[in-house]
């Protein structure tokens, strides 16, 4: 018996949990889906493609239960307990409404399936490898980087509290966090699995919406499995898709939004100016980056204006969408103002020792010379360095594609729709450009840049499409693609092996997170800690991993007295010197403090307690 | 439908898209399958050379 039971948790190690997470994802994203068709019914919005409406569902189904958690923590109301009952309420109640779309739903799956058949019997099995692993990924606990460090450890902050309160020791504590709402719930259930299977979903979800943009702007469905494939393939896709990122999401209520503004401007019907409006909002709510849907709908706006012989209606509609986009994001702005004085991520004193104010480019004493090359020079040089030279963060790249196949579009006749999606591309990369200029004299992460990969994907395979009248060119460019694909799926492999490994042995979660984070055994030395002193981790990386009370380091002493106080008062017994990017400075954290004990210590990774009254 | 064009305009975005492309790759591979000295040293000599 003992040996069955055994054997039984050993076949349910993390396969059980990541099934449950399935299930209990799948069950979330019809429950946005329900939510958004019972609004679209209700408010007679009606979208003929079946697969836009599954889409513009599933956004303002996640909108809505986005914003009512945002409104639940503002009122300190988001308890665990109150979450779920919510959910499984709502749930109940639009059980109907699911039920009613069902034969729609089974109708948009045989769709995408019959796509995915004709694309061929290589592509379309690349396909779906290519998606499974994807989805497998998406049931491991989370272990990337910004995930741990502020996605999910805020998030969990605040479900412990109820709700919102200035996370004064995280710097990114006051981004715009939509997404994270939605992860709330994952950790309400008390399973982080759900928050990398809701980012997966979200990701099927762009990936429809990558192929729409085939069908309704490229006017050519078959477009679909080739860019879908060159978008899951691009460098800055696999780090992203299957993490607790938001940068997807924020891609995807872009797309959404241009969708939207665009059947706006041909029906002039106010009801699309709303779903346009909503959709920029829940972009803004998103990430700070997702400001820049205003510009995106601003030029597409502009375009149409000029255009049109119902000016007025235009202008009036590009009112509502910017008034309703602003008033949805605005909570967030209004919170990250009233806690940090700003509304972009502060440099806490004692981060990481770098240079952030150092400049790309050559460093000169004239001033007029030093801003024509850092601006002028870096702006003609864009397209190059952001596909051939690794950027900030996880020195990603563009990739070859866009600047190898992109400017042969220059040589076909690009019809309207097509030309909409490369001004909402250059306008984006443009806003992108001028944030690094003004902000981010460093540099910019290629992820913030994933809408314009988005479309660039459709484009992509839309471009080569056209060049029928140079098959030896074209054969080129589809190899050139072939090769990328291959590569991307080689790199997928290969960065992943732990997951694919922790998967096919069935890892316990322990064993896989210690198997891909180095400090994860002195963190589970960190959370048996009993006495409840306050744990000060050196950086905020990991945070969320951390179960016990804990204060990051957040702020300099001019002396050791000064310090002594601090930590007194804040009942600090122990320091975690958990610096991932340099491990040879952790085990002399806090060099200030000589009566300092190492009581764990891990692949350069260290637990300190720390004597107050020998200082 | 294809605009009119010059061809030399072509041949010339032909010839950056193959040389964008050669170079891109070679960058890719050094980066994510660095297991080539030959190709690590040739990064290091282009990262010198831009």
């Amino acid at each position: 018996m003992v040996s069955l039971w055994k054997f039984y948790h050993k076949v349910t190690a993390m396969a059980l949990q990541g099934f449950l997470s399935f299930i209990a994802t799948t069950a979330l994203f019809l429950l946005f889906y329900g939510m958004g068709s019972f609004f679209l019914r209700k408010t007679h919005v009606r979208f003929d493609d079946p697969l836009l409406h599954f889409c513009i569902s599933i956004g303002l189904g996640l909108g809505a239960i986005g914003n009512a958690i945002m409104a639940a923590c503002f009122f300190q109301l988001a308890h665990p307990l109150i979450i779920r009952l919510a959910l499984a309420s709502l749930f109940v109640a639009v059980v109907p409404e699911i039920r009613r779309q069902k034969n729609e739903l089974i109708g948009i799956g045989k769709s995408l399936l019959s796509l995915i058949k004709s694309s061929g019997f290589l592509v379309g099995s690349g396909l779906i490898v290519l998606v499974v692993g994807y989805l497998c990924l998406g049931l491991l606990p989370p272990t990337d980087f910004d995930g741990l460090m502020y996605h999910l450890a805020v998030v969990k902050l605040w479900l412990a509290h109820g709700g919102f309160f200035s996370v004064y020791f995280n710097p990114q504590a006051d981004f715009p966090m939509l997404t994270e709402m939605i992860y709330m719930i994952g950790l309400a259930f008390g399973n982080d699995i759900i928050c990398k299977s809701i980012s997966f979903g979200l990701g099927i979800v762009l990936l429809c919406a990558i192929a729409l943009v085939c069908k309704t702007y490229c006017g050519n469905k078959r477009l679909a499995v080739p860019a879908v494939l060159v978008f899951l393939t691009f460098t800055n896709t696999i780090a992203n898709m299957s993490d607790c990122n938001v940068d997807i999401a924020q891609a995807l209520w872009t797309l959404l939004a241009v969708f939207c503004l665009d059947l706006f401007i041909e029906s002039h019907k106010r009801r699309y100016a709303l779903c346009t409006g909503f959709f920029a909002g829940m972009a803004m709510q998103t990430k700070i980056f997702g400001i820049f849907v205003l510009v995106i709908l601003f030029v597409q706006g502009i375009m149409a204006w000029k255009g049109s012989v119902d000016r007025k209606k235009i202008l009036q509609g590009l009112v509502i969408i910017g008034s309703i986009a602003v008033f949805c994001g605005l909570p967030w702005y209004v919170k990250s103002f009233l806690n940090k004085a700003t509304i972009l991520s502060m440099n806490s004193d004692v981060l990481i020792e770098h240079d952030f104010n150092s400049p790309l480019g050559i460093e000169t004493h004239n001033t007029f010379i030093f801003l024509l090359i850092n601006t002028v020079g870096r702006v003609v040089s864009s397209f190059w360095s952001f596909t051939l030279f690794l950027r900030q963060h996880r020195a990603d790249s563009f990739g070859p594609l866009l600047l190898v196949i992109l400017p042969f579009a220059c040589f076909v006749k690009i019809p309207r729709k097509v030309k909409t999606l490369f001004v909402c591309a250059v306008a984006y990369f443009a806003s992108v450009l001028v944030m690094e200029m003004a902000f981010l004299q460093s540099g910019s992460s290629i992820r913030y840049s994933t809408f314009v990969m988005v479309v660039a994907a459709p484009l992509i395979a839309w471009t080569i499409s056209q060049l029928s009248e140079y098959p030896r060119l074209k054969k080129m460019l589809q190899t050139m693609v072939v090769v990328m694909v291959l590569l991307g799926t080689a790199l997928f492999a290969k960065r992943y092996h732990h997951e694919w490994k922790a998967i096919a042995t069935n890892m316990s979660r322990d064993a896989y997170m210690a198997s891909v984070l180095p400090e994860y055994s002195v963190i589970q030395a960190v959370n048996s800690l009993k006495d409840n002193a306050v744990v000060m981790p050196i950086y905020n990386f990991s945070n969320y991993l951390i179960d016990v009370p804990y204060i990051t380091a957040y702020r300099n002493y001019a002396t050791v007295q000064e310090l002594k106080k601090d930590f007194q008062e804040k009942n600090i017994r122990y320091i975690f010197a958990n610096n991932t990017l340099d491990t040879s400075a952790n085990a002399n954290a806090f060099p200030q403090i000589d009566n300092k004990k190492c009581i764990a210590s891990a692949n350069g990774f260290y637990l300190f307690k720390v004597c107050l009254d020998d200082f | 439908m294809m605009k009119k064009h010059s061809k030399l305009v072509l041949n010339a975005i032909a010839v950056h898209s193959v040389a964008i492309f050669c170079l891109s790759l070679m960058l890719f591979v050094a980066k994510w399958f660095p297991y080539g000295n030959f190709i690590t040293r040739l990064q290091q000599w282009l990262y010198r050379v831009f």
